[in-house]
C-alpha cells in the first residue's frame, strides 16, 4: 500500500517537476526578494537544491502537530519537501546518534533539535555538526550559535510563575531574592528538581551567589518535583502558591485556558535557546539548511506560536505574549548561548549535588 | 568368531546410545535456555561492568579510553554517601512493611477466605499496575498533601484544626514509604496468589483439627510451608524497591531523603549532555552486589527444602475459611484498598484527561470540561501506529518472556537436587537484570545490536528482547514460586504414561501453572505497556509505542491528550485482565 | 522378566554424599508380585524409581524383558516413557485439571484412534468399575476413587511391568484392607509383572508372591511370605517381620551339612534346630523361634531335660480377639508365645512349652551387623 502510493506519488512528481521547477525558483526567489532579503537567490538556489533532496528527516521534541501545520504551510510556498519527524527527547538521541556513527552507521536523521542548547553540547564535542553562513546571511536570523553550527527555534523563559488565587500581583515575588523572606516558608514553592533558573542565575551573579540563594530557598521546605508540566499542574491545581522552573509560554497557555496563574518577568530573567543543527552525516544536507532556516523565518515562527504558543521571546525575531511583556518589563536577560553554556552546566552540577548528585 | 558378538555388543551399545540422545530434547532445551538467558543476561551486565570502570564524564563507556576505579571511589568517598545508604535502607524496608505484608494479607484473605465478591476485588486489585505511576503518584499527593491534600482537609475540618497544613505530610520518609508499599500490592499479590492458591488445604485443616484457630494456621502452617515463596518475594522486592525512582522522584526531592536511585536519576537524567554512565554502573554494581549476596543466602535458607509441594494430585478443594466476625472488616480493608489504589488513581486520570489542565474538581473546573483531549490524540499521525505497536510489543514481550520463565523455573526447580548447580546458576543469573539501570540495558542493546549481523536494530524486536530481558526476573521468580507448588509426581506420572518430556511440559506442567502464567503474562504485558527507559533508547518512527507518546505529550504540557492516551491504554490492559479472568473462568466452571 | 543388578545410588545431602543404594540385585519373574519391603529411608521407594527410570543410578544394570534399560557399563539409559511401564505413586498424581476418562486415556493419546482409545478406556473403567465416573475432574473424587484411577491409568496401554509405590498408604484402614485384595485380584487377572514397594508387612505378606526386604539401601533377604516368616536366613529379617523370640545360646554340636539338625544349650533348656551356615561348637549364637511356633501346656512330669521343651511362669496375657499374646519367663529369660483364645493360660500359672525343630533358626551372635554386604 505504501509502496505504491510513494511509487504513485513520485512518479507525479517526475512528470511534472521539470515544467513546475522553472516556475517555483523563478516565484520564489521573487517571494524573497519582495521581502527585501538581501540572499534570495542564496535562498532560490537552498530551495531548488532541497527539493531535489525531497525529505527532510527532523529528531526532537517538537509536538508532531507542529511539523504536520509546518508541512502544509511549506506545501503551499515551497512544494516538493517532504517533513519526517520523530518526536523524541534529544539526550537518547544525542547517544543514539554517536554510538550509531561511531559503529560506522551514521543515523538516517538531518536535524537534531533541543529544548535547550547544552543537550546538544556532546554533538558540538565530537564536531559532528555541519556549519551554515547561510542562515545568518540568507535567511537574516539573529540566534545563530558555535561556529553557526546552530539556528536558533524558540526560546523558553524560566521566569517566577503564581497562583493568582493564592497571591495577588503585588504580592508576587519581584526578585528571586524574595523567594527566600519567611512568608514563602513550608510547601508554598514548587521548584522543579533540576534548578535550571539558578544554574543560569549564577553566569549572572558568579557560582556562589547562586549557591547561596539556592540553599537558602531549599531551606523553605518547597515541593521539589522532575519535570516542568508536573511543576506547572501542581501550580494550576492551587497546590503551590509560587512555581520555579516552569516556562512563561506554558503559564501564558494556562492562562489562556482559563487557570488561575501568571507570571513575573522578574529581573535578571533566565532564557534557554531551543536550538536546531545539521548533522555532517544528514543525507539531505540542504533540506535540512533550507527547513531549520525557514523555521526561523517569520512564517516558520507564526506556525509554531499558534500551535503551542512557542516562539523566539528575546532578540530581533521575537514575537508573541512572552516576548511583548518581556519588551515592556525590560528585564535583564540571562541567554542560553554557546559562550554561557559550560558554565551553566558546572553550577547546575554543583547545584545538583544539594539534591542527591554525587559529582 | 570372535569378532561376531563384540560388534554385536558394539550395535547394542550404539542403540541405546542413540535412544540416550534422542530423550536429550530436554537436555537440548536447557542448554537452549542456558544459552538465551546467559546472552540476554550478558549483554547488560557486561555493560555494567563495562561502564563501571570507564572514566564517562562527557564521554559514553565505549568512547572513554581511560580505565579507571573512579566511579567506585565518587561513589564509596563521596560524605553524602553513608545517609544515602542509611536512607535506602529505611525506604526499602519501609515500604516493604508496608507493602508484602498487605499483599499477603490480600492473598491470604482472597484466595482462602469465605469473603464476599472476592473474583471482583482480586480483578480490581491488578487494575493498579496499569495505571502510569506518575499519575498515580499525583493521585497520592491530591489525598495527603499537607496544604490540599483531600484527607488533610477532611480531617482539619472534622478534628477543628485551625492551621492549613498536615495533620499528614506525604512529603516524608514514611509518606515515601507509604505510597512505595502501597504500589508494591498488585505485584506482590500476583507474585503470591499462586502459592496460596496451589497449596494443599488438608496441611491446614490437619492444623485446624488439632485446634489451632485460623490464624493460628496461617501464622504456624501455612506461612512456613510458603517460605521459599516468600523468600524469594522478599529478595525481589527488596531491589525493586532500591532500584525504582517512582517515589524518590515525586515526593523523595521535597521530603529531602536521597537514596541510592536518586543518584543513579542524578547520573542519568542529565539533560546537559551525556548521561554519566560510569557513576550510574557503579552505582547499579552495589545493587548487583546486593542482589547477590542475597540469593547466595536465599539459596543457603533454601536449599535443603524439599516438601514444599502441595498440588499433589490428590483431591484438593480448597477450602475457605470462614472468618465470621472478621468478614466485615476484612472486606472493608479490601474495599478501602480497591479505592484508594484503583478508584481514586483512575478518577484522577479521568479527570485530567477531561480538563485543559489539571485542576481540583470546583464549579470553575467542571465549567472547562470537555472531551477535546480524547479528539485531538487522533489527529496525531503515529498514534494509530503506536497503539498497535504497543500492542504487538506487550504481547510478543510477555509471550516470550513467559515461555522462557516457564523453561527457567522448572530447570530451577525440577533441577534443585542435581549436583552440576545449574539450577543455582539459572535462579541466580535469571534475577540479574533487575538490577541494571534500565538506561544501562538501552545503552547496551544499541551498543551492540547496531554492529549486529541480523537486522533487528530500529525494530520492535529489539525493543522486545529489552524488556524480556528486563522482565525475565519477576516472571520467572513468580513461575517458580508457582512451580514448587505442584508435585513432581504429577510430572512424573505423565513420564511413566510414555509422555515424552516435551509432552508432559505442555500437558501437564503448563495447564497445571495455567494461573500463574496468565496473570504473569498480564504483568508483563502491562509493564511493557508502560515501560520508557528503554523504550526511549530504542524506538524510532516505525517503532513508536503509546508510554514514549504519552510521556511527550506530558513533557509539552499537553496534559489532556497524556491522560486520555492513559485512559485507553488501561482500557487496553483492563481487556488483556478481562480474557485472563475469562479464560481461567471458564475453567474453573468446567472444572465443576 | 525383571532383573536387577548391583545397583548403586546416592544422593547429595545437608552433608556431602548419601549413600541411597548398595549393590542391590534381584530378578522378578513373569507375572509376579515382588514387594520391597523395608522402613522408610531403607531406599525401596529409590529402587523402584530406578526402575522407572525416574532416578539415574550411578551403577549397575536394569533389565526389562531381557532389554537392558539401565546399565552403566555400556551408557545405556532408556527413559521412562519408552519403558512400557505403568505405575502408581503414592500421592497417586492424578492431574487435577483433566477428567477421569483424561487421565486414563492419556498413556493412549498418540498409538490408537479415537474410538480405539474410548473403546479401551470405557474397558479398563468398567474393570475397575469407575464407569460412572468418567466425566469427573480429579478433585472430586473420594481416595480409592483415585487410588483406583491411577490403576486404571497404569494399566490401559497394557504396559509389561506395573510398579506400585505404597498404594495403599493414603487410605483409611477398612478401605486399605479391602482394596488390597483387589489389588491382589487384579494383579492376576492381568497376569502382569509387578513390583510393589511399602513399609507395612501385613500388606507385603498378604500381596507377594516373594518378598525383598531392603535395610539402610542393601537387600537383605529375598523369599516367599512363609520362607522369610518362618525360616528368615537374617536376624534384620526375623526382627523386621512380625514379633521374634531371641534366646542367647551356645553351639554343642553343630552338624555338617546345611539342613542338618545341630544342637544348642540355651538358658531355657537345649535345642535341637536346623542348621543354616557352618557352625563349631562352643560358638555363641541366637536362637529364634516365633511366637506362633511356640506350644503351650499343662505342666507335666517328665518335660524337663528332653531338648526343645521348658516351663516357665506366665507373666502377662494380652487378648488379641482371634489369640492371646502370652508373655513367660523361664530362667530369667523372656518368652512370648501365642495362645489359642479359648485356652488361655492365666497370670502366675506354670506352663509347659515346646518349639518343633523345624520352627527354630539359629543366628550368629553378632549377626545384626554382617549381612551387610557394604561396597
Amino acid at each position: 500500500m505504501l509502496n505504491a502510493r510513494s511509487y504513485m506519488k513520485s512518479a507525479r512528481t517526475v512528470a511534472i517537476a521539470p515544467i513546475i521547477f522553472g516556475l517555483l525558483v523563478w516565484a520564489s526567489a521573487g517571494y524573497a526578494q519582495e521581502k527585501g532579503r538581501s540572499g534570495g537567490d542564496a535562498m532560490a538556489q537552498l530551495y531548488a537544491a532541497a527539493k531535489k533532496e525531497g525529505t527532510v528527516v527532523i529528531w526532537g521534541p517538537t509536538d508532531a502537530i507542529i511539523y504536520q501545520r509546518m508541512q502544509a504551510a511549506l506545501d503551499k510556498q515551497y512544494p516538493g519537501i517532504k517533513i519526517e519527524h520523530f518526536e523524541s527527547i534529544p539526550e537518547p538521541l544525542v547517544q543514539r546518534i554517536i554510538a550509531e556513527s561511531q559503529a560506522g552507521k551514521p543515523a538516517a536523521v538531518d536535524i537534531i533539535q533541543s529544548g535547550s542548547l547544552r543537550a546538544l553540547r556532546p554533538l558540538i564535542d565530537r564536531d559532528m555538526l555541519a556549519p551554515y553562513s547561510g542562515w545568518e546571511k540568507d535567511f537574516g536570523l539573529d540566534a545563530v550559535y558555535a561556529g553557526q553550527r546552530f539556528v536558533g527555534a524558540y526560546n523558553l523563559t524560566l521566569p517566577i510563575a503564581y497562583n493568582t488565587k493564592m497571591v495577588s500581583a503585588q504580592e508576587a515575588p519581584k526578585s528571586w531574592e524574595e523567594l527566600a523572606e519567611p512568608k514563602w516558608k513550608g510547601r508554598k514553592l514548587i521548584i522543579e528538581a533540576r534548578l535550571v533558573p539558578f544554574a543560569m542565575l549564577g553566569t549572572e551573579w558568579g557560582k556562589g551567589k547562586a549557591t547561596e540563594l539556592t540553599k537558602k530557598i531549599l531551606a523553605q521546605q518547597p515541593i521539589i518535583v522532575q519535570g516542568g508540566t508536573t511543576v506547572a499542574n501542581a501550580l494550576a491545581g492551587g497546590q503551590v502558591s509560587i512555581a520555579i522552573g516552569t516556562y512563561a509560554y506554558t503559564i501564558e497557555r494556562l492562562k489562556k485556558q482559563g487557570a488561575a496563574v501568571d507570571w513575573v518577568p522578574v529581573s535578571p530573567l533566565p532564557v534557554l535557546t531551543s536550538a536546531v543543527g545539521v548533522l555532517k552525516t544528514a543525507r539531505h544536507p540542504n533540506g535540512a539548511r533550507f527547513f531549520a532556516g525557514w523555521m526561523g523565518t517569520a512564517e516558520g515562527q507564526n506556525i509554531r506560536y499558534a500551535t503551542t504558543g512557542q516562539a523566539n521571546e528575546v532578540g530581533r525575531t521575537a514575537i508573541g505574549a512572552v516576548a511583548e511583556r518581556i519588551k515592556a518589563a525590560q528585564p535583564a536577560i540571562i541567554l542560553e548561548t554557546d559562550k554561557t553554556f559550560a558554565t551553566i552546566l558546572e553550577i547546575q552540577r554543583e547545584l545538583g549535588k544539594m539534591l542527591g548528585a554525587l559529582r | 568368531m570372535n569378532i561376531a558378538p563384540s560388534a554385536a555388543a558394539k550395535n547394542v551399545q550404539l542403540r541405546s546410545w542413540s535412544i540416550a540422545r534422542k530423550l536429550s530434547v530436554r537436555s537440548l532445551t536447557l542448554g537452549l535456555t542456558l544459552l538465551i538467558v546467559t546472552y540476554l543476561v550478558l549483554i547488560p551486565l557486561f555493560m555494567l561492568l563495562y561502564a563501571s570502570i570507564k572514566s564517562t564524564e562527557d564521554k559514553l563507556p565505549f568512547e572513554s579510553t581511560v580505565i579507571t576505579l573512579g566511579n567506585y571511589t565518587a561513589v564509596l568517598t563521596n560524605p553524602t554517601m553513608a545517609s544515602i545508604f542509611l536512607n535506602t535502607f529505611l525506604f526499602t524496608a519501609g515500604s516493604l512493611a508496608v507493602g508484602l505484608p498487605l499483599a499477603i494479607l490480600m492473598a491470604w484473605l482472597l484466595e482462602r477466605t469465605a469473603i464476599p465478591a472476592r473474583r471482583w476485588i482480586a480483578t480490581l486489585i491488578l487494575v493498579p499496575m496499569t495505571i502510569p505511576s506518575l499519575l498515580s503518584a499525583i493521585a497520592w499527593i491530591q489525598l495527603l498533601d499537607p496544604r490540599i491534600g483531600l484527607i488533610n482537609v477532611v480531617l482539619r475540618a472534622v478534628l477543628g484544626w485551625s492551621g492549613d497544613t498536615g495533620p499528614f505530610d506525604i512529603y516524608t520518609l514514611s509518606g515515601m514509604c507509604f505510597v512505595q508499599g502501597l504500589r508494591l500490592v498488585p505485584s506482590a499479590y500476583l507474585m503470591i496468589a499462586a502459592s496460596f492458591r496451589a497449596m494443599d488445604p488438608s496441611l491446614e485443616e490437619q492444623s485446624a483439627m488439632a485446634g489451632r484457630g485460623a490464624a493460628q494456621t496461617t501464622l504456624r502452617i501455612t506461612l512456613p510451608i510458603m517460605r521459599p515463596a516468600l523468600l524469594a518475594m522478599l529478595i525481589y522486592y527488596i531491589i525493586v524497591v532500591i532500584e525504582s525512582f517512582d517515589i524518590p522522584g515525586l515526593l523523595g526531592f521535597t521530603a529531602r531523603i536521597r537514596v541510592l536511585s536518586t543518584a543513579i536519576y542524578w547520573a542519568t537524567h542529565s539533560e546537559v549532555g551525556l548521561p554519566d554512565y560510569g557513576l550510574a554502573s557503579a552505582l547499579g554494581a552495589m545493587v548487583l552486589a546486593v542482589a547477590l549476596l542475597l540469593m547466595w543466602i536465599y539459596q543457603r535458607l533454601t536449599a535443603h527444602q524439599e516438601r514444599f509441594a502441595t498440588i499433589t494430585g490428590k483431591g484438593y478443594r480448597p477450602r475457605q475459611i470462614d472468618l465470621g466476625a472478621w468478614t466485615a472488616p476484612a472486606t472493608a480493608l479490601c474495599v478501602v484498598y480497591v479505592a484508594l489504589a484503583v478508584v481514586l488513581p483512575f478518577l484522577v486520570l479521568a479527570w485530567t484527561s477531561l480538563q485543559p489542565f489539571y485542576a481540583v474538581p470546583s464549579a470553575d473546573s467542571l465549567a472547562r470540561v470537555s472531551l477535546e483531549g480524547y479528539f485531538r490524540i487522533w489527529q496525531e499521525s503515529t498514534v494509530v501506529r503506536a497503539l498497535w505497536n504497543t500492542m504487538v510489543l506487550a504481547l510478543v514481550t510477555s509471550a516470550a518472556t513467559i515461555l522462557l520463565a516457564v523453561l527457567v523455573s522448572w530447570f530451577v526447580v525440577r533441577r534443585r537436587k542435581a549436583a552440576d548447580g545449574l539450577s543455582h546458576y539459572l535462579a541466580t543469573v535469571s534475577f540479574l537484570p533487575q538490577c541494571v539501570p534500565s538506561i544501562v540495558i538501552g545503552l547496551a542493546f544499541i551498543f551492540v545490536y547496531v554492529r549486529f549481523p541480523i537486522p533487528i536494530y530500529g525494530t520492535l524486536w529489539i525493543i522486545a528482547l529489552a524488556m524480556t530481558t528486563r522482565y525475565l526476573a519477576y516472571s520467572s521468580r513468580t513461575m517458580t514460586s508457582a512451580l514448587m507448588q505442584v508435585h513432581g509426581e504429577l510430572e512424573e506420572a505423565s513420564q511413566m504414561a510414555r509422555a515424552p518430556w516435551a509432552r508432559t511440559l505442555r500437558r501437564i506442567t503448563m495447564p497445571l501453572l495455567a494461573p500463574a502464567m496468565i496473570n504473569v503474562f498480564f504483568w508483563v504485558a502491562v509493564h511493557a505497556m508502560q515501560e520508557l527507559s528503554m523504550a526511549l533508547m530504542l524506538y524510532n518512527p516505525e517503532t513508536v509505542v503509546v508510554s514514549t507518546m504519552i510521556w511527550s505529550m506530558w513533557q509539552n504540557g499537553r496534559t489532556a491528550e497524556a491522560a486520555a492516551l492513559g485512559v485507553i491504554l488501561i482500557l487496553l490492559s483492563a481487556l488483556l485482565l478481562l480474557g485472563g479472568q475469562v479464560f481461567l473462568y471458564l475453567r474453573r466452571s468446567s472444572d465443576s | 522378566m525383571i532383573s536387577v543388578r548391583d545397583l548403586e545410588k546416592s544422593f547429595a545431602g545437608a552433608r556431602g554424599e548419601v549413600r541411597a543404594l548398595s549393590g542391590v540385585s534381584f530378578e522378578v519373574g513373569k507375572g509376579e508380585l515382588f514387594t520391597l519391603l523395608g522402613p522408610s529411608g531403607c531406599g525401596k521407594t529409590t529402587t523402584l524409581r530406578c526402575i522407572a527410570g525416574l532416578e539415574l543410578p550411578l551403577a549397575g544394570e536394569i533389565r526389562i524383558e531381557d532389554r537392558p534399560v539401565f546399565s552403566a557399563v555400556d551408557g545405556t539409559f532408556v527413559p521412562p516413557e519408552r519403558r512400557n511401564i505403568g505405575m502408581v505413586f503414592q500421592s497417586y498424581a492424578i492431574w487435577p485439571h483433566m477428567t477421569v476418562f483424561q487421565n486414563v486415556a492419556y498413556p493412549l493419546a498418540k498409538e490408537a484412534s479415537r474410538s480405539e482409545i474410548g473403546e479401551r478406556v470405557a474397558r479398563i473403567l468398567d474393570r475397575l468399575s469407575l464407569g460412572a465416573l468418567a466425566d469427573r475432574l480429579a478433585p472430586n473424587l473420594s481416595g480409592g476413587q483415585q487410588q483406583r484411577v491411577a490403576l486404571a491409568r497404569a494399566l490401559v496401554a497394557q504396559p509389561q511391568v506395573l510398579l506400585l509405590d505404597e498404594p495403599l498408604s493414603n487410605l483409611d484402614a477398612k478401605l486399605r484392607e479391602q482394596m488390597r485384595f483387589e489389588l491382589k485380584a487384579l494383579q492376576e487377572s492381568f497376569g502382569i509383572t509387578t513390583v510393589y514397594v511399602t513399609h507395612d508387612q501385613e500388606e507385603a505378606l498378604a500381596l507377594s508372591d516373594r518378598i525383598g526386604l531392603m535395610q539402610e539401601g542393601s537387600l537383605v533377604e529375598v523369599g516367599s511370605p512363609a520362607d522369610l516368616y518362618l525360616h528368615p536366613a537374617h536376624k534384620i529379617t526375623a526382627d523386621f517381620l512380625g514379633t521374634a523370640n531371641f534366646i542367647p545360646a551356645h553351639v554343642q554340636r553343630g552338624g555338617n551339612q546345611p539342613g542338618d539338625e545341630m544342637l544348642l544349650e540355651s538358658p531355657i533348656g537345649s535345642f535341637v534346630a536346623r542348621r543354616s551356615v557352618e557352625w563349631q561348637p562352643g560358638m555363641a549364637a541366637q536362637l529364634f523361634f516365633r511366637p506362633e511356633c511356640v506350644d503351650l501346656g499343662e505342666e507335666t512330669a517328665g518335660a524337663d531335660g528332653a531338648p526343645n521343651r521348658g516351663s516357665a511362669i506366665v507373666e502377662r496375657v494380652t487378648f488379641l480377639g482371634n489369640a492371646a499374646d502370652v508373655i513367660m519367663r523361664c530362667n530369667e529369660v523372656r518368652l512370648r508365645a501365642r495362645a489359642h483364645p479359648t485356652r488361655i493360660p492365666a497370670v502366675g500359672q506354670r506352663v509347659c512349652f515346646s518349639v518343633a525343630p523345624g520352627s527354630c533358626m539359629v543366628f550368629r551372635a553378632d549377626s545384626s551387623v554382617d549381612v551387610r554386604k557394604r561396597a
